[in-house]
């Protein structure tokens, strides 16, 4: 038996597996290659040091931060809501949830435009109403970055929320705690990876936001203009400026991957 | 410091009705076969189950009524000791009995000097700083009934204490159980499976069948004058 075994393991792998499989890992790897073999190394710090790369980063910062942010107050109690199928009609909240997941940036940003736009069904009001515009403006930045980066953060907490036993909050309610110190003290600290692994996807796909942030808030240098927009624009006059930026983006990435590579990712994938 | 319940509570096909008092001091073991409504009751009393109709009245205080009235759990003053104990399992065991006093405004540092007071006199000084994932089931069911004592509740429900026991340890944990439960004046109500637990920690027997009380006696008098077959039958199967 054990000889056997010895010999399959050692068996090649079927070429018509093989071959595409390596081509595959070649396509995704290449470019991480070239980009760091192109990247203009002995001016590296001199472009980033360069104040429209440092507003671009301060700005990709800022932004994606308060993004994160307000998904975070707004999107976790939207997870708990989904997970404990308190609203009628769940499933169909759920699905609708998920749409800014799957469409297309460039038409969040259009659909953005439909409702916060000057004459948008509430951008309407909000600017005759209030003299409030959110297009075009840093704002409308974190408006487009939270849309399109906050399923990100519903979808990984409501699975947590799901993986909770509520024998623990009952238990908490009839040991004389609030509502609001079960959540607290209870449920918020059972699904600490999956609040920690939802922020940081949130806030590296906020981060990396191009599409609906160039379509709802355009692209202005110190205003709207973010990191991937600063790369996008600096292809059409310096290309080590854009690899150069690219590979902070890149960076980041990594790190992401990284840091949840750990408990955070497996546990929010497996409850 | 008594419990009412006339409780009616449908849920599809299962129906209970009880109408019952316990008294203060009075440690009430309820029996019955699986699914006849032992835990719906105790959870109708500590306000986890609405009634459909009827009321339920703690100390004198209606605390659901069916109706217009449905105090929540946190309200009650009642302790539950759930079956699997749902000790909480990212605080450690002090902080586990801490938990009930905090909730209730008790400063932080004083909940757990009361939470340690508590922990020594049931014999288990040492596990304060463990989590309740590296102490052991009978440990567990300890540290689960401090939790609820820890906030001196008026009404002490067990639901089925023992079950998460194995055979070895239940006899020296019932034995405990019993001392722990002879200093509590308040209404103790326990639902359990074996009538060893009835004899050994009850002075009430209570036998629910199908939503219905079929026998409400002394645990002695189950064994000699037993009501229905399951009482029979359980009774046989005592060794």
């Amino acid at each position: 038996m054990n000889r056997t075994r010895n010999r399959r393991i050692r068996q090649a792998p079927p070429w018509f597996l093989l071959l595409p499989g390596a081509v595959a890992l070649a396509f995704l790897v290449i470019p991480l290659v070239a980009l760091l073999s192109q990247a203009p190394w002995s001016s590296f710090l001199e472009i980033l040091s360069n104040p429209a790369a440092l507003d671009a980063l301060r700005l990709s910062l800022e932004t994606s931060l308060l993004a994160t942010l307000v998904a975070l107050v707004f999107g976790v109690p939207l997870a708990w809501l989904l997970a404990r199928e308190v609203l009628p009609g769940t499933r169909f909240w759920r699905a609708l949830v998920l749409v800014p997941l799957l469409l297309p940036p460039v038409v969040a940003g259009v659909t953005l435009l439909a409702a916060f736009g000057r004459r948008g069904l509430v951008g309407q009001w909000l600017y005759n109403g209030l003299g409030v515009q959110l297009p075009f403006t840093t704002v409308g930045v974190i408006v487009a970055e939270a849309f399109v980066a906050m399923p990100f953060l519903i979808i990984t907490l409501e699975g947590g929320f799901r993986g909770v036993n509520r024998q623990y909050e009952e238990a908490a309610s009839t040991l004389g705690a609030s509502a609001w110190t079960t959540f607290r003290r209870i449920t918020l600290p059972m699904v600490w990876p999956a609040v920690v692994a939802g922020t940081v996807l949130c806030w590296a796909r906020a981060l990396g936001e191009f599409g609906a942030t160039i379509t709802f808030a355009g692209n202005f240098p110190g205003v709207t203009q973010t990191m991937p927009l600063a790369v996008y624009t600096a292809l059409e006059s310096d290309r080590g400026v854009a690899i150069a930026l690219s590979i902070v983006l890149l960076a980041v990435s990594i790190t992401v991957l990284v840091a949840l590579r750990g408990r955070y990712l497996r546990s929010g994938a497996s409850t | 410091m008594s419990v009412q319940v006339a409780a009616a509570i449908v849920r599809g096909e299962f129906n209970l009705h009880v109408n019952l008092t316990f008294a203060p001091g009075e440690i009430t073991a309820v029996m019955g076969p699986n699914g006849a409504g032992k835990s719906t009751l105790l959870r109708a009393i500590a306000g986890l189950q609405p009634l459909d109709s009827g009321h339920v009245q703690i100390n004198g205080t209606v605390v659901d009524d069916g109706d217009r009235i449905l105090i929540a759990p946190e309200q009650r003053n009642v302790g539950l000791v759930f079956q699997d104990y749902a000790l909480f399992p990212h605080l450690s065991v002090l902080e586990n009995v801490a938990f009930g006093p905090r909730s209730r405004g008790i400063p932080a540092g004083q909940a757990r000097i009361n939470a340690q007071d508590l922990l020594d006199r049931l014999g288990i000084p040492e596990l304060g700083q463990r989590r309740p994932s590296a102490i052991s089931g009978g440990q567990a069911q300890r540290v689960a009934l401090a939790r609820a004592l820890a906030t001196n509740p008026a009404v002490l429900l067990l639901d089925e204490p023992m079950a998460a026991l194995d055979a070895e340890s239940k006899i020296a944990v019932r034995e405990e159980l019993r001392n722990a439960l002879s200093d509590f004046t308040g209404v103790t109500i326990m639902v359990s499976h074996e009538p060893q637990d009835a004899r050994a920690l009850a002075s009430r027997a209570l036998v629910i069948e199908n939503g219905r009380v079929t026998q409400d006696a002394s645990p002695d008098a189950l064994a000699q004058d037993p009501a229905t077959a399951y009482v029979a039958a359980l009774m046989r199967s005592i060794p």
